[in-house]
Order: C-alpha cells, then sequence, then structure tokens
C-alpha cells in the first residue's frame, strides 16, 4: 500500500491542555481511514492541522513524501473537506454553493458546472439543485454540505463527523456514498462516534483517546483485543446477596462483575457453562429478569480501551 | 479573488437588513434630518438638504465599518466563509474580499443616495459631486478595512460592532455630522479635530463651494494611509485557526 499521508509526533497544546501529545500514523492510499474517539480526545484537533487551518506545535506531517508546508497549495488542491459544522450559504442555491467552492480550486465554465451536477447528483440533490438550502431539511444540508467538500474531486476526503444529528436515511445515502468513493479510489479519513458506521465503511481504525492513539488496526485486528472470552450480562431483581466466588468455580467463568442489579460473566469462548451459571443463581435465590450476550463490537473494544467514565 | 469578492457583494445583497441599511436608510436618514433642520439654513447658499447629504453620507459610509465586519463574520455566514480557507488561496484573500466587497456594497449605497437626493430634493453639490464621491470613497474603504481588521483582532463579530458602534458614534458627534461639536463646548469642539469624520466633512465642503482641493487631497491620502496600515494589521493577525 501506497502511503499518502504520514503523521509524526503530532503535539498541539491549547495553554496547559495537550490536546496532542506526540501521535504518529500514516494514511494509505485507496483507504477509509476511521478516527474514533470520545469527546475532547484529540479527533478534531487532528482533523484541523490535517486540514492546514490549525497550526500545529511539533511534528512532521508529509504528503506524498513531501512536507505540506511546503507544497500546501498542492497539498490543499488534492484535498476535500466536509466540515463537522455546516459550512454553507443558506441564500444561494444548492447548486451555486457547490459552484462557489469549486470555483476556488480552479474549476471554471463547463466543467465547473458538470462538477458542481455530478456532486450533486452523487449526494442525491440534483432534482432540488435551484432551491435554497435554508429550504431543505437537517439530512439534505448535511448532503450539501458534503458535496461542496468534494465537487472538485479530491484524492483525499476528510470528513468530520458528517452525520450528526440526520436522519437514518440520509446517514445511510451518506455511509454508501463513502463507500463508492472508496471503490473509485479516493482516500477517505472519517471521524465519528458511530461505531456501527465504522465497522460499517473503515478499511481501518485509529483509537484516540487524551491525545494519544491507543491502537490501530483493522476491525477485526481490533475486535482480537477483546481475546478469546464473550461476555454475558444478566439482569436482576437485587445484588444484595450476590456471591461471586461459586461462578469462578464453573469451568469456563474468567470474571464476575456485579453492578447496578446486574451481573457480566466473561465466559472463554465456545465453553457451554450458560446453564450453571443460572444453576448457581438459582440456588443463591438470585431472580433473573434479562439475559443477554454481547458480541466482540467495536464498541466493546471502544469502552474497553477508553473506559466506561463520562467525558465532559 | 474575483469570485470570492463576487459572493461576498453578493452575500450583502441578499441580506435584507443589510440591503435596507444600505438602500433606504441613508435616504431616509438624510430627509429626515433635512426636513426637521430646513429652518436653520434658511440661505439660498446650502440647504439643510445639502448640509445633511454630505454629513450624513459621511456618517453612513464610516458605518461601513459595521457591515464589513458582517460581511465577515455574521454568525449565519461564517461557516461558510471559514470554508474558503481549505482552498488553496492565499490568506489575504479570504479577508482581503470582505473589505472589498464592503467597499463596493458601500460605493452603491453612496451612488442610491446620491441620485435620490439630487432627483427629489434638487441636493446643489457644488463643483462638482466626483469630490464628495472621491473623499467619501477614500472613508469608505478605511471604514471597510477598520470594520475587518478589529473582527481580526477580537476575534468576534458582536464585541467587534459594539466597540466600532461606540467608536462611530463618539466620532460623528465630535465630527459635527448632527450638529457643531462646539454646541456642546469649546473644548469638545476643539477636540474633535482628532475625527476623521469631520476631516472629511470639512473638506468636502471646502472642494464642492469653495474650490479647494489641498484638505480633501491630504484627507484622501490620509484614509487611504490609515486603510493600508488596517490592512498591513490583517495580514499579521489573521489566523483562521482564531475562528474555530
Amino acid at each position: 500500500m501506497k502511503t499518502l499521508l504520514s503523521v509524526r509526533n503530532l503535539k498541539k497544546s491549547y495553554g496547559d491542555i495537550k490536546a496532542l501529545k506526540g501521535i504518529s500514523f500514516d494514511v494509505y492510499e485507496k483507504e477509509v481511514l476511521c478516527f474514533l474517539g470520545p469527546n475532547g480526545a484529540g479527533k478534531s484537533t487532528t482533523i484541523n492541522i490535517l486540514s492546514s487551518i490549525l497550526t500545529k506545535d511539533e511534528g512532521e506531517i508529509t504528503y506524498e513524501g513531501q512536507s505540506f508546508e511546503k507544497n500546501l497549495s498542492t497539498y490543499k488542491a488534492s484535498l476535500g473537506i466536509v466540515p463537522q459544522d455546516l459550512a454553507i450559504y443558506e441564500e444561494i442555491s444548492a447548486l451555486n454553493n457547490v459552484k462557489f467552492y469549486a470555483s476556488l480550486y480552479g474549476l471554471k465554465g463547463e466543467a465547473l458546472e458538470a462538477a458542481a451536477l455530478n456532486a450533486l447528483d452523487n449526494v442525491g440533490l440534483l432534482s432540488v439543485k435551484h432551491r435554497k438550502p435554508k429550504t431543505f431539511s437537517g439530512g439534505m444540508k448535511r448532503r450539501l454540505n458534503i458535496a461542496c467538500g468534494v465537487a472538485h474531486q479530491p484524492k483525499v476526503i476528510i470528513f468530520d463527523e458528517p452525520t450528526v444529528g440526520i436522519d437514518p436515511q440520509s446517514r445511510h445515502y451518506i455511509l454508501n456514498y463513502i463507500k463508492a468513493l472508496k471503490d473509485q479510489g479516493v482516500t477517505v479519513i472519517y471521524t465519528s462516534h458511530y461505531m456501527e458506521e465504522v465497522e460499517d465503511i473503515s478499511t481501518r481504525i485509529l483509537i484516540i483517546d487524551h491525545g494519544e492513539i491507543l491502537t490501530e488496526g483493522t476491525k477485526e485486528d481490533l475486535k482480537k483485543m477483546l481475546g478469546d472470552t464473550d461476555k454475558f450480562t444478566i439482569d436482576i431483581e437485587a445484588n444484595g446477596s450476590v456471591n461471586t466466588q461459586p461462578f469462578y468455580r464453573i469451568d469456563g467463568v474468567k470474571g464476575v462483575e456485579v453492578s447496578d442489579n446486574r451481573l457480566m460473566f466473561d465466559v472463554v469462548r465456545g465453553v457451554d457453562c450458560l446453564d450453571k451459571i443460572i444453576a448457581e443463581m438459582i440456588d443463591q435465590h438470585i431472580k433473573l429478569s434479562n439475559l443477554n450476550k454481547e458480541k466482540a463490537t467495536l464498541e466493546r473494544v471502544f469502552l474497553h480501551l477508553t473506559g466506561h467514565a463520562l467525558r465532559g | 479573488m474575483l469570485s470570492i469578492v463576487k459572493r461576498d457583494v453578493l452575500n450583502l445583497l441578499v441580506n435584507p437588513a443589510l440591503n435596507l441599511y444600505g438602500t433606504l436608510f441613508p435616504v431616509l436618514l438624510i430627509t429626515a434630518m433635512g426636513v426637521l433642520n430646513q429652518s436653520m439654513f434658511a440661505t439660498d447658499i446650502i440647504s439643510s438638504y445639502d448640509y445633511y447629504t454630505v454629513t450624513l453620507l459621511v456618517f453612513i459610509m464610516f458605518n461601513m465599518a459595521v457591515i464589513s465586519t458582517n460581511s465577515f463574520m455574521e454568525v449565519s455566514i461564517k461557516q461558510a466563509n471559514l470554508r474558503i480557507g481549505y482552498a488553496p488561496i492565499k490568506r489575504y484573500q479570504i479577508y482581503g474580499s470582505k473589505i472589498m466587497a464592503t467597499f463596493l456594497f458601500s460605493l452603491l449605497s453612496m451612488g442610491i443616495a446620491l441620485v435620490f437626493m439630487r432627483v427629489i430634493f434638487s441636493v446643489n453639490f457644488g463643483i462638482d459631486v466626483l469630490w464628495l464621491v472621491l473623499v467619501l470613497s477614500a472613508g469608505s474603504l478605511f471604514a471597510s478595512s477598520l470594520g475587518v481588521m478589529t473582527v481580526i483582532l477580537l476575534k468576534h463579530e458582536e464585541s467587534a460592532n459594539q466597540l466600532l458602534g461606540i467608536i462611530l458614534i463618539v466620532f460623528a458627534l465630535m465630527g459635527g455630522v448632527f450638529f457643531s461639536p462646539y454646541a456642546i463646548g469649546e473644548t469638545f469642539g476643539n477636540l474633535s479635530v482628532v475625527s476623521p469624520f469631520r476631516w472629511v466633512i470639512e473638506s468636502a465642503f471646502l472642494a464642492l463651494y469653495d474650490e479647494c482641493y489641498q484638505v480633501l487631497f491630504k484627507t484622501v491620502g490620509v484614509l487611504v494611509l490609515l486603510s493600508g496600515l488596517c490592512l498591513m494589521v490583517c495580514q499579521k493577525c489573521f489566523k483562521l485557526e482564531a475562528y474555530l
């Protein structure tokens, strides 16, 4: 795989707050690299530095082997940005919005018109091209926001949480569009909070928290981090008298956790011990109200790495 | 640059509030002040409409500083404007286009007011109205640059507008836009020499009615110089990241 973007020891602070503590990663050609991280993890700071609107404190970024600062115009010309906030003019038509932004990349005349129409078609807004965005739904505005960022047909597109606050249909449309971009050989950098989106579209995932990269790899690689255990969650009516020791004697049980009327068991995958767990619960007169087997999901990996504590 | 300027001008023109401010407001203000103060100008030399067309257009032109802050950072277009920064363009084009757009908008506004006052109230522009246009244009260029510079320094449109609003009204009162500054007191009147409003108003009257152009050229020169100074500050201080 050819490395398109290379980031080394990237640091950024806001006063005393260290937003990025020296992160390094590569972006390969034609991949969809997803950034996952809780609020304040450093995702947006990274994206803003890659978008060249935020200056880094330290570190090196190269694009196609060249320092991106020394070749800023070339770099910017090959980059498409879909910002988190809607960045469109509400009072001019969707077509004029797209044409305006595409014109800043040197497109003119018929080429400009064709590129704008193509971008609107790709996001499903061709039929409303003459309507002003102020008459659009939230999902339509989000799609126009995308069209404005991609009309100039960049080699790399950065999507910063493009599906925030939109209806499932628009989200579905956007995710399919990103998959289509990948198929066309466009490199995509994507940030999101939504695990299912990342599972759906990513070729590689990078989990970031507190300004550091916790791990990176394919979704399969990351799921392997959870080890060879399955997780059972059993809702119970009261937890005052739960004795966890007998559960550990059951063959296959690796861990037991009790919290808020809930019992959680880590069980060796492939060992059938659920009936024994339930039998022990009956012996302890624990009333079961619900049982759930959690699969090895990206969300579990994410929570395993970043913790369950709420973020401000 | 041209496409950004065009976009910015259109943004100003599609904003109803700014549109009214640029077109109807000057005409109504001049008419109202002209009517109210008609008796104070009972001479054949200069009418209240003649006087207030000059002074209030100076007032309106300097107030274009507020329009330029809106053109740059008004909440409904701020994100869309910042998106321009992703494109491979020079940094100066982002703020420079706002200055240019406001300047063009002010020329349009001035043109409408001048034509209206000439046609409806037969305002006498003395020797040649072009002298007035020249000095007002210089004032407008300075105001547009000042507005953008202020919003760049304060990083916030509302704060910039509040600060500019206060400064402009104080300078307008000192500059004799509505009445002579000496009416408040001699000290205030003497201090009024620092007001750019006064420089422009005096130079305009001298050129229009006394054929004295020296002061006008000096005023235009100083205003252009000040505009250049504002641009230098903009170039030094403008960083897109400050608005993230």
